[in-house]
């Protein structure tokens, strides 16, 4: 498992994640302790900072994606 | 006064200055000092206007509105209120299977995720609770309910292949978001042959799915009884707390951290009626696990284990000030398909420590 930071756009209250299809969320299929928390946001931004706990797999093709900025691994 | 000096001064007159004296009753509190200790029996000191105790155990039946789907009972001619998701080979009105009334909506499909769905007038911001019959005429474990609004945030899924030739009640909850809103049944996989039938939509009135009490903490440390669920991801409501809440009569400002009903723990925060998704974890659910939380000025965090601050699922910042000025705290649910049992866990706040 592994974590690390990414600026990500905000859309409608959520961070701008993956494509959670069908109720599925890919930053959460490592199992127990995967997820997301947003660790910061600016008021009246549309983007924020959130730190991505999942697998290897996730946090690469997060990084190897347009979609998000990654800031640093954590 | 020197911090960790505990000094309890009942009723006895103080000098205040030499010009004049005043009777002084007040008891100086320590970090980690019990402010409240409720072991739930009854509910006369909290606001939950529709939650109730049996047996012990504590749940809730919030208050709902008019349902808001076209021919949910399936009762119209035709199909024409349930458009169809994807291109299902069959979505029509059979007769073969019903739960109520003389038909049902049938499905079959000849590829991944087909089904039919619709478009209800939702109120963006508003939690809906979406429910209905399930029947499977051949084993397929993926079979689910799904309102296909924030992105998958909420669904429900019927459980196992054993569970085929009988109806299944399921039910899930999401947030509107006032566009895009799509109530719609999925069947995952092709090769399904389902039945649906009796589904229903309706805003839940939010004051009622708190139960909470009032404390006069900013910072605080606090328990909160173990949740059970009826069945992992066969109703997807929220349960779990909630905690820096304004006003239990009109809820507008308030953090909540809760369990999905599938496998997700999750924290949100409402300032002046906005949503926003702070954290989202992973957790194996556990009956005889708990949350608790602590929160000390902009930081709260949120614990999930079988002990007191065992866990931590996360920690996230809020600052606002409406947030910051909610003095009440307490359980948050929106189903009487979970409960609350505090025999082994009982409410506790203490100062922050």
């Amino acid at each position: 498992m592994l974590s690390a930071i990414f600026c990500v756009a905000m859309n409608g209250g959520l961070p701008d994640l993956p494509p959670m299809q069908n109720g599925g969320s890919l930053a959460l299929d490592a199992g127990e302790g995967s997820g997301w928390t947003v660790i910061g946001q600016a008021p009246q931004t549309s983007t924020c900072l959130v730190r991505v706990t999942s697998s290897r797999a996730v946090i690469d093709a997060m990084k190897a994606s347009a979609d998000y900025l990654w800031i640093e691994d954590f | 006064m020197r911090a960790g000096t505990l000094a309890r001064v009942h009723g006895d007159p103080v000098s205040l200055g030499g010009h004049f004296s005043q009777r002084v009753d007040f008891v100086a509190r320590q970090r980690n000092d019990v402010i409240i200790t409720d072991p739930l029996t009854s509910l006369a000191r909290w606001t939950a206007p529709t939650w109730s105790i049996a047996g012990g155990v504590v749940s809730n039946t919030p208050t709902l509105s008019a349902d808001i789907l076209a021919d949910g009972n399936m009762e119209a001619v035709g199909v024409g209120s349930w458009a169809a998701y994807g291109t299902p080979a069959t979505r029509e009105k059979s007769a073969a299977q019903a739960h109520g009334g003389s038909q049902s909506l049938h499905i079959l499909t000849d590829a991944d995720y087909e089904g039919a769905g619709q478009a209800p007038v939702t109120v963006s911001g508003a939690w809906y609770i979406y429910d209905g019959w399930l029947y499977r005429a051949v084993a397929d474990k993926s079979t689910r309910i799904i309102l296909q609004d924030w992105r998958g945030w909420a669904y429900a899924a019927s459980a196992i292949d054993a569970n085929i030739s009988t109806w299944l009640y399921r039910s899930c909850a999401s947030r509107a978001t006032g566009t895009g809103s799509f109530f719609e049944i999925i069947c995952l996989h092709t090769g399904a042959d389902v039945y649906i039938d009796d589904l229903t939509a309706k805003r839940v009135t939010l004051a009622t799915a708190f139960a909470t009490r009032r404390t006069r903490l900013q910072n605080f440390n606090a328990i909160f009884p173990p949740f059970t669920h009826s069945g992992l991801y066969e109703h997807s409501v929220p349960v779990g707390i909630v905690v820096c809440l304004d006003d239990p009569g009109d809820p507008k400002n308030f953090i909540i951290a809760y369990h999905n009903g599938g496998s997700a723990l999750r924290i949100e925060k409402c300032v002046d009626g906005v949503y926003t998704a702070l954290s989202s974890t992973s957790v194996t659910y556990g009956a005889t696990k708990y949350l608790s939380v602590k929160k000390n000025g902009d930081s709260v965090s949120v614990y999930y284990a079988t002990t007191d601050y065992g866990a931590l699922v996360a920690t996230v910042t809020v600052s606002d000030a409406a947030i910051q000025a909610g003095r009440y705290l307490g359980l948050f649910s929106m189903s009487p398909q979970h409960s609350f049992n505090p025999a082994s866990v009982p409410f506790q706040v203490r100062l922050y420590a």
